[in-house]
């Protein structure tokens, strides 16, 4: 190792993702990694049946079969999550 | 008058007034390329909400998902399913899109993409995909509107004539207006489809077994029971499988904000927070599907065995001796459904055939590059028309597929934004392998190894897999370019 020595040649790209800005502060990062966390789950929910009773025909609920409310639960948290994250961002 | 011709009627009042509604909002647009495909990025939350929204719901909506309630049963909740999740993105990628539309001057999806990854033959080839998959997208919707027409007026007006009509009407207005007109129809429809696909919705469970609740336990209780047991039913009637499903979800939701017609809405953003607004109030214009599906659901008891399985809606209309105003409210609805979607998707084609794909090649001046998108509205509207009379294909079918083809563009935004060491030959050779593999899997279904698995799938895997391993084979981009967007 080379102490002292300065670099040469361009920097090079990091290898990683760099899903933010530099300057984006802690609370920032912690929420939209908490929508997404959420946003996932809903993803995992709506593609696979982890729960099989939840994409059942039966009971009804409000007339409706469990895997169609199932669907409206699920539209009705991403919804909300996106409300959530809305309303707590700096613009 | 005879209630076809008084449901026509109203159909033709709702085409005028569509019409007067297009053309008139152009007059408040400039002349250049960038107020007819952007229009000068001045669309504020209301016209956004219902642009994206109307331009999703379209005869697909209308009249491929009831066919699909009706006929596959539960399988037609992965269309609920997937705008739920797949709009989401476009909350963290739209607005970085619209700041560099801003600084940079673009106005399509792949400006943005060939600029980032400095690549004229990205370009190119995005706008060669783009238009090859609004082709059969734009088929759909003219499909729907013949069909509506043909329907409830019992043949009198021909599948070509109704195609052919209300796609005269979005010609007009899209020749005129561009963009603009777009939105503020888009606007209109988006308000009457929702009033009437609730209104239908509701009313017709109602109707036929004294609610939606009756609906369903009738369904349950019937040789029709299987309909409601997930994921539902395939094409040819036996139980669809999770693989399928889930994979339609899932390519569904990663192309939908990649269709370039609906990124490059980022562009005529007013803003940042009206283009995330939008985002987050989408889920209120998703929640009109469900009053749609079970409308498909109606006819499962009330009339077995209607062929084709689109047409249920306009069957029911014209069976249920219902006010030949309702009929033509709701006929009208269903066009608009059709038209919101079609104006958006032509427009779309055009402005990106020549821009991203003929000028990259040939470089025109802004006054000529309008005039050869107008030029190109109006070839590939004859092109669609074609095989709208022609092809035999379902609607949902028809969409399902080109999806597959839109998917492949999400690994080049996402790594455009969020990748420093994406590189343009990772882009390319990325995007070349995902489509061939998407291609080959889509002709030839029965080679997939996974039975029923949407071909989008193995074409993403073989689109990431070579757009990380080339880009770290290759040289890094030009990091001042690639800052731009990392910090955009």
């Amino acid at each position: 190792m080379r102490d002292g020595a300065p670099e040469s040649g361009p920097r090079r790209p990091s290898l990683g993702l760099r899903l933010f800005h530099g300057d984006d502060r802690g609370g920032y990062r912690r929420r939209r990694r908490f929508f997404v966390a959420v946003w996932a789950t809903v993803t995992v929910a709506l593609t696979v049946p982890v729960v099989p009773a939840v994409w059942s025909a039966r009971p009804l609920i409000f007339g409706l079969p469990t895997s169609l409310a199932w669907v409206i639960v699920c539209l009705a948290v991403v919804f909300a999550a996106l409300v959530w994250l809305y309303l707590g961002e700096v613009d | 008058m005879e209630p076809w011709a008084v449901a026509l009627t109203v159909c033709v009042a709702y085409l005028a007034v569509t019409l007067v509604t297009g053309v008139a909002s152009g007059l408040r647009v400039s002349s250049s390329v960038t107020g007819y495909v952007a229009a000068d990025r001045s669309m504020n939350v209301v016209v956004l909400y219902f642009v994206l929204g109307a331009s999703i719901f379209s005869s697909f909506a209308f009249l491929g998902g009831p066919g699909w309630a009706y006929s596959r049963g539960v399988a037609a909740l992965y269309i609920v399913a997937y705008g739920t999740i797949g709009m989401v993105p476009m909350y963290f990628l739209g607005p970085r899109a619209r700041r560099l539309g801003e600084r940079f001057g673009f106005v399509t999806q792949a400006e943005l993409l060939a600029h980032r990854y400095d690549s004229r033959a990205l370009s190119v080839l995005l706008a060669v995909l783009s238009v090859t998959a609004f082709v059969p997208y734009l088929v759909l919707q003219m499909k729907g509107a013949g069909l509506i027409l043909e329907t409830i007026t019992g043949g009198r007006v021909s599948f070509a004539v109704g195609a052919g009509l209300s796609y005269a009407v979005v010609l007009v207005y899209v020749l005129t207006s561009g963009v603009l007109g777009v939105g503020w129809t888009n606007t209109f429809q988006g308000m009457f489809m929702m009033v009437v696909a609730w209104g239908l919705g509701l009313y017709l469970p109602t109707k036929l077994y004294g609610g939606v609740g009756p609906m369903f336990e009738g369904i349950a209780a019937s040789e029709h029971a299987n309909l409601l047991q997930a994921p539902g039913l395939d094409g040819g009637g036996g139980a669809w499988t999770w693989a399928g499903f889930s994979s339609a979800v899932l390519i569904s939701a990663i192309g939908f904000t990649m269709w370039p017609h609906l990124f490059m809405k980022s562009y005529a953003a007013k803003s940042d927070r009206a283009l995330r607004l939008t985002v987050v109030l989408y889920p209120t214009f998703q929640l009109f599907l469900i009053p749609i599906l079970l409308v498909g659901f109606a006819g499962v008891l009330a009339f077995p065995g209607v062929e084709p399985a689109d047409s249920i809606v306009p069957f029911l209309l014209t069976r249920l001796e219902l006010s030949p105003v309702l009929v033509g409210l709701v006929c009208a609805g269903t066009l608009a459904a059709s038209m919101s979607s079609g104006d958006s998707i032509l427009h779309a084609a055009a402005s990106i055939g020549i821009r991203d794909g003929i000028a990259r090649l040939h470089p025109l001046d802004d006054r000529t590059e309008r005039r050869w998108i107008r030029v190109l509205v109006v070839a590939l509207s004859l092109v669609a028309f074609y095989f709208a009379v022609v092809s035999k294909v379902s609607l949902v079918a028809l969409l399902l597929g080109a999806y597959g083809g839109v998917a492949q563009i999400f690994p080049l935004v996402f790594a455009a934004f969020y990748w420093p060491r994406a590189t343009r030959t990772g882009a390319l050779t990325g995007l070349g392998s995902g489509l061939l593999v998407n291609t080959l899997f889509l002709v030839r279904p029965d080679l997939g190894p996974i039975p029923g698995l949407h071909e989008g799938v193995y074409g993403l895997l073989a689109n990431v897999a070579t757009l990380v391993a080339v880009s770290l084979l290759t040289r890094p981009d030009d990091p001042e370019r690639v800052k731009d967007y990392v910090e955009a």
